[in-house]
């Protein structure tokens, strides 16, 4: 079947939106894997957000990293002290994070990549480990 | 105009005779009531709805079970797969407009939960008013390309609205932005005519008596109210406004504090006095109901259901308020009203499972049982009606 031009036209409108989202995600991902890994302490949870849904929502805590010891490109990025950052989290493992970060906010810290003097979140981590190996091991927190 | 106002006007004009009124009538009243069976297709609707709602709480449940790879693999081939429908029916041409243009929606939102999905896997940290910005971009050319419903196009003014507001980062100065508040409120009344001119469709008159118009000024003040309760939100983060609101003393003082909510108030009237001088409110409302008085019930329904649509205390008044409502449309044998009322009853009930139940899975496994108990009744209805008649000896 031969598509004529209008027809290609319609098809393009259709399909490239979709193509466009995977390109820019896909390539967002690989920019992002080439720049080296820090890690960060935060503070300032937020358990839950009525829009985004179920993130663990944060701020870096500046002065727990020691700001000055933190890697140039860190240093250069604006109001870092006070935006805020998520991490998706399922809705499973919200009410441990929850319970868990009020009696040991200080286990907390988030690995991160620098990219165009943008934070890229990668992990949550709880005493330097994922926080979901933490969560199995201690089960029994409750809210 | 019911038909038997119709019917009565055309008589004093001499067009019909009083026999032929008559037998108009009798001819009318004979035939089986439009919306005697309405109800049914609302509540088969409704049970559809719910299986599929409660499906998608149980996928949500387990979502952390799903390896990112599948999630993403499923999203994009309904993606592609609802991309290859529209073209397919396109080119067929034979498609219902309407059933084509909700497809398109369809297709919108998978786009925007794409992004969302994509958002998860990656821990985008994006603002929301630069994320919609990119999902308007990529769904503008559908819609124009596309779109011949004004209805269609009135939420796409809607986004395109909320993405000058984000977007623009007026919101910095209050001042600057209450005034681009008002040239956007006027902006969204005078932006229609852009696909009315567009597609070469009827005029604004026309157009204003058309039952969509009450969507329209429904949706403007959704859009007008939806940001008051974010600068809400944001302003109590603001430490130096909560100390100003803690130690407000005088009038002024509150006068000051409100001064957003009263500006907005005052630019939200100002909408509908707008929307009620040029469209002429009052005309499709009338046209939906029999008679003025009944316009003015309804109208009051729906002001008093808004209020109390989401306070739980008044759950059961909300439901008796929208059976009324519901009522009325079918005494009237009024579709429109009919439809309308089993949506709030439907909206309002899928709210209810959210309230009450503490887990999507819980909720999802309700939600399906509540579906598959809906379609029961929806098929088992003529049997169990006629049982009743029968019982009781009432004429069909």
């Amino acid at each position: 079947m031969k598509l004529t031009a209008k027809a290609w036209l319609v098809l393009s409108v259709l399909i490239i939106p979709t193509i466009i989202l995977l390109g820019l995600a896909g390539w967002t991902s690989h920019v992002i894997q080439q720049e080296s890994s820090v890690t960060l302490p935060i503070t300032g949870y937020d358990p839950r957000d009525p829009v985004y849904g179920h993130y663990f929502q944060f701020r870096i805590d500046t002065q727990r990293a020691d700001f000055k010891k933190l890697p140039a490109d860190v240093q250069n990025i604006a109001n870092l002290n006070w935006k805020s950052y998520r991490f998706y989290v399922d809705e499973q493992d919200g009410p441990w994070l929850d319970a868990y970060f009020r009696e040991h906010a200080s286990e907390f810290t988030v690995t991160a990549k620098i990219h165009n003097q943008t934070l890229h979140i990668q992990d949550l981590l709880i005493q330097g480990r994922p926080y979901r190996d933490v969560m199995r091991e201690k089960p029994d927190i409750k809210p | 105009m019911s038909i038997v106002q119709k019917l009565t006007e055309w008589q004093h004009a001499n067009l019909l005779t009083s026999d032929q009124v008559q037998a108009i009538r009798a001819y009318e009243d004979a035939q089986p009531s439009a919306t005697r069976f309405l109800w049914r297709y609302g509540l088969l609707g409704l049970g559809i709805l719910i299986i599929g709602i409660g499906l998608l709480a149980i996928a949500a449940a387990n979502w952390n079970a799903i390896p990112d790879s599948v999630k993403l693999s499923v999203h994009t081939l309904l993606n592609i797969g609802t991309a290859g429908t529209l073209f397919y029916y396109w080119q067929k041409g034979q498609a219902a407009q309407w059933g084509f243009e909700a497809l398109l929606f369809i297709k919108a939102a998978l786009l925007l939960t794409l992004m969302a999905l994509l958002g998860q896997i990656l821990h985008t940290q994006s603002p929301m008013e630069q994320s919609m910005l990119l999902w308007w971009c990529l769904i503008t050319p559908m819609f124009l390309l596309f779109g011949r419903y004004r209805l269609t196009f009135m939420p796409w003014l809607i986004l395109t609205v909320y993405v000058l507001f984000g977007n623009l980062g007026i919101d910095d100065h209050r001042f600057a932005f209450l005034s681009t508040l008002i040239a956007f409120t006027q902006l969204l009344i005078l932006l229609p005519q852009f696909p009315v001119w567009h597609n070469n469709k009827p005029a604004w008159s026309t157009y204003g008596r058309k039952t969509g118009l009450f969507f329209f000024i429904a949706m403007t003040n959704v859009m007008l109210i939806a940001p008051l309760g974010y600068w809400h939100a944001a302003r109590y983060l603001d430490s130096d406004y909560m100390y100003f609101y803690n130690h407000a003393t005088t009038a002024r003082d509150y006068l000051h504090i409100f001064s957003w909510e009263i500006a907005l108030g005052l630019n939200i009237a100002l909408a509908y006095a707008l929307a009620a001088w040029r469209l002429r409110i009052l005309s499709p409302l009338r046209l939906m109901m029999e008679s003025p008085s009944d316009t003015r019930i309804v109208f009051a329904h729906l002001l008093i259901a808004l209020l109390l649509a989401f306070i739980p205390a008044w759950f059961g008044w909300f439901l008796i308020y929208w059976f009324g409502v519901g009522y009325i449309g079918l005494r009237h044998d009024n579709r429109r009203i009919v439809s309308l009322a089993i949506t709030a009853l439907a909206v309002r009930i899928i709210v209810l499972y959210f309230e009450i139940t503490h887990g999507l899975m819980s909720t999802g496994v309700l939600m399906i049982i509540s579906g598959v108990l809906v379609l029961y009744l929806v098929k088992t209805y003529p049997r169990w009606r006629a049982a009743i008649l029968s019982a009781t000896g009432a004429r069909s």
